[in-house]
């Protein structure tokens, strides 16, 4: 999971990917429900809504689930998938185990896995695989099929640090997986992940080996429930039933094809919601979204996400180096009206980097709060009565959250008599700049994140704020050592004693929010409207991007 | 006649070699480090090397213009940043979506601008003058981005008559699928009879078109009413007055026909001006064309989308200049002299 | 993007233009009203932090209790996402949208107007070189190369700026080089050379200062198709960066806001419009005034 510090995780691709595709995704695609959406038991109204002429499905033709969303495939490839493609891998491909939302029963759902185990070291773990499941191009599932598709999401995964502390995998039996491990990590968590964890076909993989662009042109090889009948970029995903689906179709009624209408506008997505002429959209207006609390044809939907905002000091430059700066800029900042302008109010003050809801996520850590007298008196106990320093603030211009609420924070420095220059730039620029020559980076960079699985500890706080020697993501340039050692303290117990691990964490927050090398503005909400022409809609918040269509059904 | 054509073809050839010179020095040049830009952020220093050698950054300059030439030439554009797909066949894909859009708004704004102007001469000096001058002036000083936006307000939101944006209603997939014949909805819906698509089709057309023809009528009707004017002062038409011939057939017989010459100019003008006008009335209307394709690209340093689309724009604009040229010295012989 | 419409094949120097100009407009309503519009754009582009009715907020300073408020007495044209007065801040724009447009103009003349005097000046060779390379700038279609070289060099004012430039002193080069032509063979010119004096004395004192009445008109004209141009840049994300009161970043602001708050775009939009259309009236009439072939 966590990797070597030379070795820097390339979680770059997703978040390029991700902050290209706007902000509003963010609200959209990244979120949990712990409360199973509305599916209809009873007998359900018939949508009063006469303006939707065209979307009941005619009784002869396939039942089709009408959807508009941002993503847009940056590749079909579900090794190199590292970005919002998720939404329609996740329904092509399966991994072994699936993450519940937070306050489930059960930590996990089994999919292609049926049990596993681990030993009492955390080193050693093994996989029971589901019997007669077969992939879309008709090869069976086996655990040979299992060690394929992990070696290759270990060695050319878009997420392949994920991997970071497997030896080896080896098929025991036909229907058994055995994974030795370099140290202890919990790989039930990792085999768990949205990305690099996809169990493919090996006959694609083959394919896959020797021509790149294999799957390019819509080559679905999982065992997931829908295949990709059709694939226009920039316009639209139809994916289809895959009949021979280990979960069967009987059980309820399920939609037989999804029709993902790629609508990067959020006004388009509500004008389609409203005419009827999709079911689901999952990127509002937010400014819009309240109004669908009272429609009687809709549910709202408001739930935490994986998805939050820093913003990192340059710690290795004056005057930044100086705790007491790093604190007195944390108390300048109006986190509420942040929220308010970021995110229409849709957000959370974030609790340090882990975003609410996810491992390693604790209400003991503390928070800043605007106080300019208290962050006045320690820029003067800094020797920095006035200000008067200035610093380059840069941000993605592909983020129009981070557009909004960035002359808030100017704003409020301003008043302590610090000068900022905001740089809005495209984001791998703006990274590229971070990790670049020291004298050309930034004096603050933000940066919207969220964890490529539901650890937040080895992703965010690691990531984040773990030192090493070329910066990767941790562009606030910070040394602790103390840090460092909780940190990698609680990665190693993670696996083995998970309570253990979240006390570390959490003194390793604690000290993070005090020594305040970054700025904790928020973690993003869901927000969306469903029509309740649609049953069964779960939501899971350690899925960000993705949506299962399966357990959707028509409702009434 | 040949002659000229030769002439202007050998121009034309010069210009498009220039045009490559400029378009490759931009993203050859420009960047520092094409290759970091190609691979992306995470690369590390030893992968950014790799593909500078893959990509043959590491050879001379002139050396690179040739095998980009080359390159362009037997059809490789490159692959974009952004889609992982050719640039050419991405171009390709969504040209006939543009096409449809200008050729809808060249549909609307030559009758119209030619109307305005020829009325505006009838009436020199007078209020029916005074209105056209002022439309015309207005057609090309409001900014497309803006007109489309206000446009949608109107349309879709006070009146409910018009699509907010997009090409075609998604959901026609199911009720009546449009055929993939040419790519151009409308004639395509046409061809196979397919009249509730087309209709829909339409629909979708009409705001984008009229955002993009503005600026055309305001031009064609400022030259239809210069020429028309300079028409009308010649001696064959005042001969023709003083022969009592009535006013209207003179109009419209003989002025007009000799004043829409010049038109032609300036009609080629304004399919040049759609080219980059449509950029802006894509993005505001999500159209799937090649402006959108294009905007999305320059905002996100797609070097190769950048490349082919400035390379294409241009060539596309020679080629226009290269035809109304012709055209004009088919019509007016007099003109060839200048040249 | 709206280059050649008020872009006659040759402008030549007349006389007097003036006192013919001070004469028509009057008798011109549509050119009084962009005359009197232009005076007006400027008073606001000088005065407008003692004119706008929230000038901290014209400036930048937010007021987030005040957010996205409709169009009321107190704030005419609404409020934006931060609480800011649009007035304040459509007026503020007023400034850079004008420096901008000077900046852009004056530096295509500072490259156009030298080159184009040599070539006419000089004929021959450096004259066909010179005249190729305009050539192929202007082979772009309109905005197109600016579009590019903002991508290259990454969005910004200054950038946009240097785009714009670079893509407009092919059209002052062409103007200069035709009356540098008509003035090669003039009497005083003439006369300047057969006494010896030297090629670059005879373009600085006599080639340069009689081109200028037409690049001057040019020059007016163009003001507004540059506010038009760099507020369509700024519209795409190609232009001026937040906070900057740049109304094209403000309609583009707005975007995502125009079913429902339609005046956070329609009123900086309304500006660049107003802005646009009051140069052209009147550069309309100054070209009637110049090259009357179309009206009289």
């Amino acid at each position: 999971m966590h990797a070597d510090p030379s070795q820097p995780p390339t979680i770059a691709s997703r978040l390029i990917v991700m902050l290209a595709a706007g902000a509003l995704v963010v609200a959209a695609c990244g979120s949990s429900s712990t409360t199973p959406a509305p599916t209809t038991s009873g007998p359900t109204p018939a949508p009063a809504d006469s303006t939707a002429p065209t979307t009941a499905p005619t009784p002869a033709g396939p039942v089709v689930l009408k959807v508009a969303a941002t993503a847009n495939i940056t590749t079909w490839d579900p090794v190199k998938s590292f970005s919002t493609e998720a939404l329609y891998l996740a329904n092509i491909y399966e991994p072994l185990l699936r993450v519940n939302p937070p306050g489930a029963a059960e930590q996990f759902t089994p999919v292609l896995a049926e049990s596993w185990t681990s030993t009492a070291d955390g080193t050693g773990w093994t996989f029971k695989l589901r019997a007669g499941v077969t992939f879309h191009d008709g090869e069976p599932l086996t655990a040979d099929a299992v060690k394929q598709s992990i070696e290759a999401g270990a060695t050319k995964g878009g997420a392949s640090f994920i991997w970071a502390a497997l030896d080896t995998v080896t098929a025991v039996d036909p229907l058994t997986v055995e994974m030795k491990l370099k140290y202890a990590a919990p790989m039930d968590l990792v085999a768990s992940s949205l990305y690099g964890a996809w169990i493919i076909s090996p006959k694609a993989l083959a394919a896959a080996a020797a021509d790149e662009k294999y799957f390019e042109s819509g080559v679905a090889a999982g065992t997931g429930p829908y295949t990709i009948e059709s694939y226009t970029p920039d316009k639209e995903v139809l994916l289809t039933k895959f009949d021979g689906y280990w979960g069967g179709w009987s059980d309820i009624t399920h939609y037989d094809k999804v029709l993902v209408s790629i609508t990067p506008e959020a006004v388009v997505q509500q004008q389609m919601l409203d005419g009827g002429e999709v079911d689901i959209a999952l990127s509002l207006p937010l400014e819009n979204v309240a109004a669908y609390k009272d429609k009687p044809d809709f549910t709202f939907i408001d739930e935490p996400s994986f998805f939050n905002y820093v913003g990192f000091f340059n710690t290795a430059r004056k005057p930044f180096d100086n705790v007491k700066v790093r604190q007195a800029l944390s108390y300048a900042i109006p986190y509420a009206d942040i929220i308010t302008v970021g995110v229409q109010g849709y957000g959370t003050q974030s609790r340090g980097p882990v975003p609410e809801g996810v491992f390693p996520w604790s209400a003991d850590v503390p928070q800043y709060s605007q106080d300019l007298d208290k962050a006045r008196a320690l820029l003067k106990e800094a020797g920095y009565e006035n200000g008067g320093f200035k610093m380059n603030l840069t941000y993605a211009a592909e983020n129009q959250n981070q557009a909004r609420f960035a002359p808030l924070i100017k704003e409020a420095y301003a008043k302590l008599g610090v000068e900022v220059t905001m740089t809005p730039i495209a984001f791998n620029q703006q990274w590229e700049q971070a990790k670049g020559d020291e004298a050309g980076r930034q004096d603050m960079f933000l940066l919207l994140y969220w964890p490529t699985y539901s650890d937040a500890g080895s992703d965010n706080l690691w990531s984040m704020f773990r030192s090493s020697e070329k910066p990767f993501f941790n562009l606030s340039y910070w040394k602790s050592d103390a840090f460092d050692k909780l940190v990698d303290d609680a990665i190693a117990l993670t696996a083995t004693q998970r309570d253990l691990a979240q006390t570390k964490y959490t003194e390793a927050m604690k000290l993070l929010v005090d020594q305040a090398p970054g700025l904790f503005f928020y973690d993003t909400r869901f927000v969306t409207a469903i029509s309740k022409r649609v049953g069964g809609f779960q939501y899971n918040l350690n899925y960000p991007f993705a949506q299962f269509f399966y357990p959707m059904h028509p409702a009434g | 006649m040949t002659r000229f054509l030769l002439h202007r073809l050998a121009g034309s050839a010069i210009v498009l070699l220039g045009l490559s010179v400029i378009t490759f020095a931009l993203a050859r040049v420009v960047p520092s480090n094409p290759a970091a830009v190609y691979i992306g952020p995470k690369a590390r220093p030893e992968d950014i090397e790799r593909v500078a050698r893959e990509l043959g950054l590491d050879q001379p300059l002139p050396i690179q213009y040739l095998t980009y030439m080359r390159d362009m030439l037997t059809g490789d554009w490159g692959i974009s940043i952004g889609t992982k797909r050719p640039v050419l066949d991405e171009i390709i894909v969504r040209l006939p979506a543009t096409l449809e859009l200008i050729f809808a708004a060249m549909v609307l704004a030559i009758p119209a601008g030619i109307l305005l102007g020829v009325l505006s001469a009838r009436w020199q000096h007078r209020p029916p003058d005074l209105a056209v001058r002022l439309i015309s002036i207005v057609g090309v000083s409001l900014p497309a981005f803006w007109l489309g936006l206000l446009l949608q307000v109107l349309f879709f939101r006070t009146l409910h008559l018009l699509p907010l944006t997009g090409r075609v209603d998604p959901d026609l997939r199911f009720t009546a699928p449009i055929a993939d014949l040419t790519g151009f909805h409308m004639l395509d819906t046409l061809v196979t009879g397919n009249w509730v698509a087309m209709q829909d089709v339409a629909l979708h057309l009409v705001l984008p078109a009229l955002t993009l023809a503005a600026y055309p009528i305001g031009l064609i009707a400022r030259m239809t009413r210069a020429s028309m004017l300079e028409a009308l002062g010649q001696d064959y038409v005042r001969a023709a007055r003083a022969a009592g011939i009535a006013d209207r057939l003179i109009i419209y017989r003989l002025a007009l026909k000799n004043a829409l010459i010049p038109v032609t100019t300036v009609v080629g003008l304004t399919l040049a001006y759609s080219l980059t006008g449509t950029f802006f009335v894509e993005v505001v209307y999500s159209w799937p064309g090649l402006g959108t394709f294009a905007v999305k690209g320059l905002l996100n340093l797609d070097y190769p989308v950048v490349m082919g689309i400035t390379l294409f724009g241009a060539t596309g604009y020679v080629v226009i200049n290269l035809a109304v040229d012709l055209a004009q010295s088919w019509l007016d012989p007099r003109t060839r002299l200048v040249a | 993007m709206t280059v050649e419409v008020l872009r006659p094949a040759a402008i030549t120097p007349r006389a007097g233009l003036v006192r013919r100009f001070r004469r028509s407009v009057l008798s011109d309503p549509l050119a009084l009203t962009g005359l009197i519009v232009i005076g007006l754009l400027v008073v606001l582009a000088v005065l407008g932090p003692w004119i706008a009715p929230y000038p901290d907020q014209g400036e930048g300073q937010s007021n987030v209790p005040a957010r996205m408020l409709a169009p009321s007495l107190e704030h005419p044209f609404g409020t934006d996402g931060l609480g800011r007065d649009m007035l304040s801040r459509v007026i503020f724009g007023a400034r850079p949208a004008l420096a901008v447009s000077l900046l852009v103009v004056g530096l295509a003349i500072l490259i156009g107007v030298p080159l184009g005097a040599l070539a006419g000046y000089r004929r021959g060779r450096l004259d066909a070189v010179i005249m190729r390379i305009t050539d192929l700038f202007l082979a772009f279609p309109p905005l197109l190369l600016a579009m590019a070289i903002v991508a290259a060099l990454g969005p910004g004012l200054e950038h946009a700026a240097l785009a714009l430039a670079i893509s407009w002193w092919p059209w002052y080069a062409r103007l200069a080089r035709g009356t540098a032509l008509s003035l090669r063979e003039r009497a005083f010119v003439e006369a300047a050379r057969s006494m010896g004096v030297g090629d670059l004395a005879i373009l600085r004192r006599h080639v340069v200062p009689n081109s200028l009445a037409p690049i001057l008109v040019q020059a007016t004209i163009d003001i507004g198709t540059v506010i038009l141009a760099a507020g369509s840049l700024a519209f795409l994300g190609l232009g001026a960066s937040p906070p900057a009161p740049d109304w094209g970043l403000m309609v583009a602001d707005g975007r995502t806001f125009i079913l429902d708050q339609w005046w956070l775009s329609a009123f900086p939009g309304l500006a660049i419009f107003v802005a646009v259309l009051a140069f052209n009236l009147v550069g309309d009439l100054l070209l009637d005034l110049l090259d009357p072939r179309g009206t009289r």
